[in-house]
């Protein structure tokens, strides 16, 4: 019996796991100026295996990215893609499915080997879709990386790599990322 | 009324986007990484009541999304039939990059060396294809809303002498430079990928080159120089193929052989 509910419970744990994951993605491409260049920038993002489908906004220039269900989303890779596709990332908005995840200001949330260090927020409970913004600097204006910078002690973040903040509960594994609500 | 206008003119501008590819030259960067596209093109111009053309064909790649090298061929009836006149291969490499909403600045270094015959009647640079040459130099790239430029600055060198006539001309060495404008005329606002554009451009082109005149046993060591306005629709279907025609007319030459005025038309296919 007790191997049973230990079964049980393990399919219902991975079941909950699986469900927290990346949904879509909004991305903002800077020096993108042709139809033509955008065509290209979605080619390349196609080819990331974890992306369903891409649509590009050609007057705002953002990609719209929806995941696979249920794959390794990785942000790092999606940059890359642009970068090599020829242009950079304005501005990262991810929509990210909580399942009733507690949440506060420099929480650590371990993701698909990867950190989301959460920077500036309230402490609260995510549940469901909930749109993150990744503002590590080359996602972010000057100014608006200044005025966050002031919303956390953790020099990870202005250092925009693991520092020795990153120790205990809130250590980096894999890719550190820096978002905020 | 000043001020609709001006209003209705930064609307105008603010409002879409400028594409980055020129006529008849290269911008400072033009294939992402992985993909590779194919041009077919065509010289066309009257000498002496002949109709003559200079075809290219060229296959380009970006190896990175800093590398993009492409391969060239080119083949004329100038001399008398159709016939392949030079090969070759030529790779550019984007030094600096700055890019923002709407904008970027691009600069890149290119070098270039074409293989074959000697077909050129003039020591100008200015027929590209028409002879074996080494080439290189240096691109910027702007763009801003619908607004591009590019400019480029090189130098040329011949690695074949031109004998085929009186006088020969030996040891050709140039110098280029061109200004090419862009603007995008259409769409207004994009609605989709199938969209087709319409950019108009207006390029400068000057080459300028030094060499040694032999004429029997006459060695005189001279220069000569070229300009050239070109002109001219582009038209990009399905934000994949894409459409140039243009006139390229003689502005200046202080060559013996003139360039001929032209027509240049040629279709671009991108594979993404």
């Amino acid at each position: 019996m007790g191997r049973i509910a230990l079964f049980i419970f393990s399919i219902v744990l991975a079941a909950t796991a699986a469900r927290a994951s990346f949904v879509s993605a909004d991305i903002g491409v800077n020096g993108l100026n042709c139809s033509m260049c955008a065509r290209g920038v979605e080619g390349s993002l196609k080819e990331l295996p974890f992306i369903d489908s891409v649509a590009i906004d050609l007057n705002k220039l953002i990609a719209h990215i929806t995941f696979k269900k249920d794959a390794k989303v990785s942000i790092e890779e999606i940059a890359a893609m642009i970068d090599d596709a020829g242009f950079s990332v304005r501005s990262i908005d991810a929509t990210f499915d909580f399942e009733n995840l507690a949440v506060a200001k420099d929480f650590h949330y371990p993701y698909g080997g990867d950190t989301y260090h959460f920077v500036g927020i309230t402490s609260q409970k995510l549940s469901g879709p909930v749109q993150l913004r990744f503002i590590d600097k080359p996602y972010v204006s000057k100014k608006e990386f200044a005025s966050l910078a002031k919303k956390t002690s953790f020099e990870c973040y202005k250092k925009g790599k693991a520092a020795s903040c990153c120790v205990d509960e809130h250590a980096a594994h894999g890719v550190l990322y820096h978002v905020t609500l | 009324m000043m001020r609709i206008l001006a209003t209705a003119l930064i609307l105008f501008t603010l409002n879409a986007q400028a594409q980055e590819l020129f006529i008849q030259t290269e911008p400072a960067s033009n294939m992402p990484a992985r993909t590779w596209g194919l041009r077919l093109a065509s010289d066309m111009w009257n000498a002496n009541d002949r109709f003559v053309t200079r075809m290219g064909i060229e296959a380009m790649y970006g190896i990175t999304k800093d590398l993009m090298i492409h391969v060239q061929g080119f083949g004329s009836n100038q001399v008398d039939n159709f016939e392949l006149e030079t090969y070759g291969l030529y790779a550019k490499y984007r030094l600096f990059t700055d890019d923002d909403f709407k904008y970027h600045l691009r600069v890149a270094v290119f070098g270039e060396a074409l293989f074959g015959k000697q077909n050129s009647h003039s020591p100008s640079f200015a027929s590209k294809g028409s002879g074996p040459m080494l080439a290189g130099g240096v691109i910027a790239t702007l763009l801003e809303g619908r607004f591009a430029a590019s400019t480029t600055l090189g130098v040329a060198k011949a690695t074949k002498d031109i004998e085929g006539g009186h006088p020969t001309y030996k040891n050709i060495v140039g110098a280029n430079g061109s200004l090419s404008m862009g603007y995008l005329i259409y769409p207004n606002e994009y609605e989709s990928y199938s969209d087709p554009n319409v950019n108009i451009y207006a390029e400068v082109l000057g080459f300028t080159s030094m060499f040694d005149e032999v004429d029997h046993d006459l060695i005189s060591s001279t220069s000569g120089t070229e300009v050239l306005l070109s002109f001219g629709p582009q038209v990009i279907l399905n934000s994949l193929t894409r459409i140039d025609l243009a006139y390229a007319l003689t502005l200046y030459s202080g060559y013996t052989m003139k360039k001929q005025n032209s027509v240049f038309v040629r279709l671009e296919h991108n594979f993404f």
